[in-house]
């Protein structure tokens, strides 16, 4: 062993109590900066998950708006707008038959609406998918049913969660005053969806096939209160039929007051202008007022569904690392064709709800941050303290002819000892804290800690990755730190170095 | 000397008379009397222009029955094709709304719009503002050229679309030429502009309402009447089975 290690050994055992202090507060921050990391490791990761497997999939294609658009329709302020119709979908589905690198794929129509029991009964809020049963269910495995069955293709009706049926209930029980008054859902029963779109209020009665949870934990993704509806039901419910609004003649004063950008009050508000103008009352005819719609086939044919109509066409890869190439390059091919469709990722899938989990995710990790730059301060601290302690060793030693480049080099191998020491026995120590917290299973009492621990318990996965850091990162703090009291005490005149307190 | 001093006194109680605040309190009974038929009652065909950036105007014409006296009405929308037939009814205190397509039935409110424009159920009601509102501060101004009184309303009813509402009433007669509608912390809803009239059996109807979205810019609405009747309406026409035999 080079007689530096040995002086460099014998200095932390001789200093037994002070090498003590500095490796715990390595270990600590070791500790601080593997749990910390492996949480938010875990978090991110289950919150991915939940996502992509619920119900975003790796990849989600739709139309274009100037508004952000998730499958949760279109985050405009103030208003409720369209979503857009995934143009070319056909072409689009064709090209993407021909990818290698999809695991799987279905489409959607998305709505709002609100549920409920007959004429007057219920009403809760939901968001509708209106989906293609059979690819739905392969690419989203996560759907359990809890009673009824799946939707099968072709059939009219809707699966709600558990949760939107106890909504139901509870609603009704509180209209009618009677807590205590029995109501039951069950499948089977006809659930009546009020449609709530831009063409207005549409209503329709289908039949729920089906309660069901999601298997995978899917608090704070918005999970709860979708609603599955067969796909044909949610388009009439949306006003996606192939009739348009058609050629309403107008006469020159039904639109006037719209003409001008800006109105000009002095002009709509003086004599000339404004005036009260008698007329004679019309007449009304009974036989009129039965006839009033006149001919209704037209309307008819206007309301027959398109059934070609989607909003979003959803994708698994086979390889989830995949999408941040096969994004792009579908995109790339999108401009290419001149289709006006863009895809994007399951964070703009998740829209609003993936925004919410992000905002806890970043708290979560500042406060981790802040955690461990107070660790690094006290670490640093530590070993400056310690070091500035030794100056009239130092100087000693510089007076008994130890070059500069020696007493560098001690204190480094001192410190990478230590460093390399304590750390290992903190991660360590890691591993058994997490060990511990996946058997105790710290249970998640509300929403937001159901979001940051990425489930119903406190089980973090050791990040491998984060081990590596945090023993990088303490053992550059320690070079870092030993540097600056180093150079000070080296710079002192060795005579002085020693007299020293 | 006793006839200075009774002159002295006339004139003071008459300044002081003219001086004193109107009583605004009939001003609004005068409004909701001006509007409402509660004679007889009352049908027309209202052409609603609606307009939204970036998007097509949307147009929907309905025919408006009321019974003011009652408290009644229906509203069935007679273009476009694919809304024709879907109605508004107002029974007792219930509103619904009929889709023809489903045949159904759904509850609705007064604060409801006519579906996507800026125009609501309670717009087509009888007026109640003496009954729904209260007076909590008064000005004067002018609108345009008119002299006119800005009363600022508070709601004392629930049953109302907005909790507070401004006024436009000009001085030199009763007549609502503009209306701000405010939120409960008040915030402006919406603007609606009347410039012009139509007199039918001495009732004074708005016959162009120009709406202005404050929440949305860009976003307008204008309502038009045409083909007003004081004429009796049958009762059938205020009830739910009309509404589903019209579709027939």
């Amino acid at each position: 062993m080079p007689v530096i290690l040995k002086i460099a050994f014998r200095n932390l055992f001789q200093h037994k109590g002070r090498s003590l202090i500095i490796g715990i507060m390595i270990a600590i921050g070791v500790i601080v900066l593997i749990i910390g990391n492996s949480m938010m490791d875990t978090a991110r990761e289950g919150i991915e998950r939940a996502f992509i497997n619920n119900y975003t999939g790796h990849v989600f294609i739709h139309g274009i708006d100037e508004d952000p658009i998730s499958l949760f329709g279109v985050q405009s302020a103030g208003e409720m707008k369209d979503i857009p119709i995934v143009p070319d979908y056909q072409k689009i589905k064709n090209y993407l038959s021909e990818k290698r690198e999809i695991q799987g794929l279905t489409s959607q129509v998305t709505g709002y609406g609100l549920l409920g029991l007959g004429e007057e009964e219920g009403r809760v809020i939901t968001m509708l998918f209106g989906i293609e049963p059979e690819s739905y269910q392969k690419l989203f495995e996560n759907i359990e049913i809890t009673e009824g069955r799946y939707l099968a293709p072709g059939e009219e009706g809707i699966m709600l969660s558990t949760d939107r049926v106890e909504e139901i209930i509870n609603t009704i029980q509180t209209e009618t005053g009677e807590e205590e008054t029995e109501v039951t859902i069950h499948a089977g029963d006809m659930i009546r969806i009020t449609g709530m779109g831009n063409r207005g209020i549409k209503i329709r009665e289908v039949p729920l096939i089906g309660t069901y949870t999601f298997s995978m934990e899917s608090e704070g993704v918005g999970a709860d209160i979708l609603s599955f509806v067969d796909v044909q039901t949610l388009r009439a419910l949306s006003g996606m039929t192939i009739g348009s609004h058609g050629e309403i003649p107008l006469e020159e004063r039904m639109t006037s007051l719209l003409e001008t950008d800006s109105i000009d009050l002095d002009s709509l508000f003086n004599d000339q202008s404004f005036g009260v103008e008698s007329v004679e009352s019309a007449a009304l005819e009974d036989d009129n007022l039965d006839s009033i719609l006149g001919d209704t086939s037209i309307r008819e044919q206007a309301l027959q569904v398109d059934s070609g109509a989607w909003n979003f066409i959803l994708l698994k890869l086979k390889n989830a690392s995949a999408a941040d190439r096969f994004i792009p390059d579908l995109n790339g091919w999108f401009e290419e064709q001149g289709i006006n469709a863009r895809a994007d990722g399951w964070e703009a899938a998740a829209g609003p709800f993936a925004t919410s989990a992000d905002i806890i995710r970043v708290v979560f990790n500042v406060a981790i941050l802040i955690v461990g730059i107070v660790a690094i301060i006290i670490m640093m601290n530590t070993l400056v303290i310690s070091i500035i302690e030794r100056t009239s060793e130092i100087g000693t030693m510089r007076a008994l002819g130890a070059q500069k480049t020696f007493v560098w080099k001690m204190f480094f191998l001192e410190i990478l000892t230590i460093t390399l020491t304590f750390g290992i026995i903190g991660i360590l120590l890691s591993l058994l804290i997490i060990w511990i917290l996946n058997i105790i299973a710290i249970p998640a009492t509300n929403t937001f800690l159901r979001i940051l621990f990425a489930g119903p318990a406190l089980q973090p996965d050791l990040s491998i990755v984060s081990v590596f850091w945090s023993v990088i990162v303490v053992t550059v703090i320690g070079v870092i730190a030993h540097i600056y009291p180093v150079t000070l005490a080296l710079h002192i005149q060795p005579i002085k170095a020693i007299q020293v307190e | 000397m006793k006839r200075t001093v009774f002159i002295v006194l006339l004139s003071l109680v008459i300044i002081t008379l003219s001086w004193s605040d109107p009583d605004f309190s009939i001003i609004l009974a005068d409004l909701d009397n001006l509007g409402n038929f509660d004679d007889t009652d009352y049908s027309a065909v209202y052409t609603i222009v609606s307009e939204k950036p970036g998007e097509d105007q949307s147009i929907i014409q309905a025919r408006l029955f009321r019974r003011d006296n009652k408290e009644q009405f229906v509203l069935l929308i007679l273009k476009p094709e694919v809304q024709k037939g879907q109605g508004y009814l107002q029974v007792e205190d219930s509103i619904w709304f009929y889709d023809p397509e489903s045949r159904k039935f759904e509850r609705s409110t007064l604060r409801e719009n006519i579906q996507g424009s800026d125009a609501q159920n309670e717009d087509f009601n009888r007026n109640s503002l003496s009954e729904d509102y209260e007076i909590v501060n008064w000005s004067e101004g002018t609108l345009g050229s008119f002299p006119v009184y800005i009363l600022e309303l508070e709601a004392i009813s629930r049953d109302v679309a907005y909790e507070k509402v401004k006024i436009w009433v000009r001085k030199d007669r009763n007549i609502l030429l503009k209306q701000e509608d405010y939120s409960v912390n008040g915030r402006l809803l919406r603007t609606s502009l009347i410039p012009n009239y139509l007199s039918v059996g001495g009732k004074y109807i708005p016959s162009r309402i120009l709406i202005i979205d404050a929440l949305n810019e860009g976003e307008r609405t204008q309502i038009t009447v045409s083909e007003p009747s004081i004429a009796i309406i049958p009762d059938y026409v205020f009830s739910k089975a009309y509404l589903e035999r019209v579709n027939n």
